[in-house]
């Protein structure tokens, strides 16, 4: 009931910044509209499941994730310099690779942040999700030193195990 | 005087953005296979998104615009992983081996 709360809430803010529109009528049928959407995701039961555990949010994964989320940002540019520089230089630096990285003992949600952002970092991309393992395609070997290092590993874990909850 | 250094600063960032999306686009061109070559559209998708749009905002300005911009940005960082995940995963799955320097198949140019 929470999580469904939740999504409304953010459904009707969601609807507010994306319309601009402030008169009753459209208010009005922009709330039910946003009502009937998270009537049918409780119904499909897919809001509990999903990207929004409520309830264990806290004031202080916001912070750690935001956190994470500048370091995520530098990592990406920094790595955006390397792959642009490779591609301006004559090519012969590119030397792709396939490893496969271990993410045993993470939840599926610090996988999916730890995959997405391995991904979102140019120059490294996850190939396939087996199990504990990631496959990880890099264009040049020494771009996966700071993952093989567990640098962004330990970073991820750290957005939730700082605070003592698990997903 | 603030104007100046505010049109300065949208200028800075759409040019750092063009020239981040020309050199994806580049290395599309450039890398030897198919997996090298997502990671060249990685550059396009992240840092040149992020600093056009950065732009644009400053351009705008203070407004719900900025905010829809913003929010935009956003889905893109959201999506553009998994699109990416997606297509090399169906490439993998298709029988598509990704080239290695180890194995004595050297890319060429």
């Amino acid at each position: 009931m929470k999580s469904t709360l939740a999504l409304l809430l953010f459904l009707s803010i969601f609807w507010l910044a994306l319309s601009g529109h402030y008169s009753g009528l459209l208010l009005g049928l922009g709330f039910a509209s946003c009502l009937w959407v998270a009537l049918i995701a409780r119904r499909m039961d897919v809001v509990d499941h999903g990207g929004l555990p409520v309830q264990k949010w806290s004031l202080r994964i916001f912070t750690t994730f935001f956190i994470y989320l500048m370091w995520l940002g530098k990592e990406i540019v920094l790595s955006s310099i390397a792959v642009a520089r490779m591609i301006l230089s004559n090519g012969a630096r590119v030397r792709p690779e396939v490893i496969q990285l271990s993410v045993e003992g993470m939840n599926d949600m610090e996988k999916v942040i730890y995959a997405n952002s391995i991904t979102l970092t140019p120059g490294t991309l996850t190939v396939d999700v087996d199990g504990d393992w990631l496959n990880v395609h890099t264009v040049r070997g020494d771009l996966l030193e700071p993952l093989k290092r567990g640098d962004m590993a330990n970073r991820v874990r750290r957005i939730y195990n700082r605070s003592g909850k698990q997903l | 005087m603030i104007e100046i250094v505010f049109l300065i600063l949208r200028d800075v960032c759409l040019f750092i953005g063009a020239l981040f999306v020309l050199v994806g686009s580049l290395g599309v061109l450039r890398f030897p296979d198919f997996f090298s070559r997502i990671h060249a559209t990685g550059i396009t998708e992240t840092v040149g998104i992020a600093f056009i749009f950065a732009g644009l905002i400053v351009e705008v300005g203070y407004s719900l615009t900025s905010l829809k911009l913003l929010i935009i940005l956003v889905f893109v960082f959201f999506t553009s992983p998994t699109s990416s995940h997606a297509l090399a995963k169906t490439a993998i799955h298709a029988g598509l081996v990704p080239l290695t320097h180890k194995g004595g198949n050297q890319p060429s140019n």
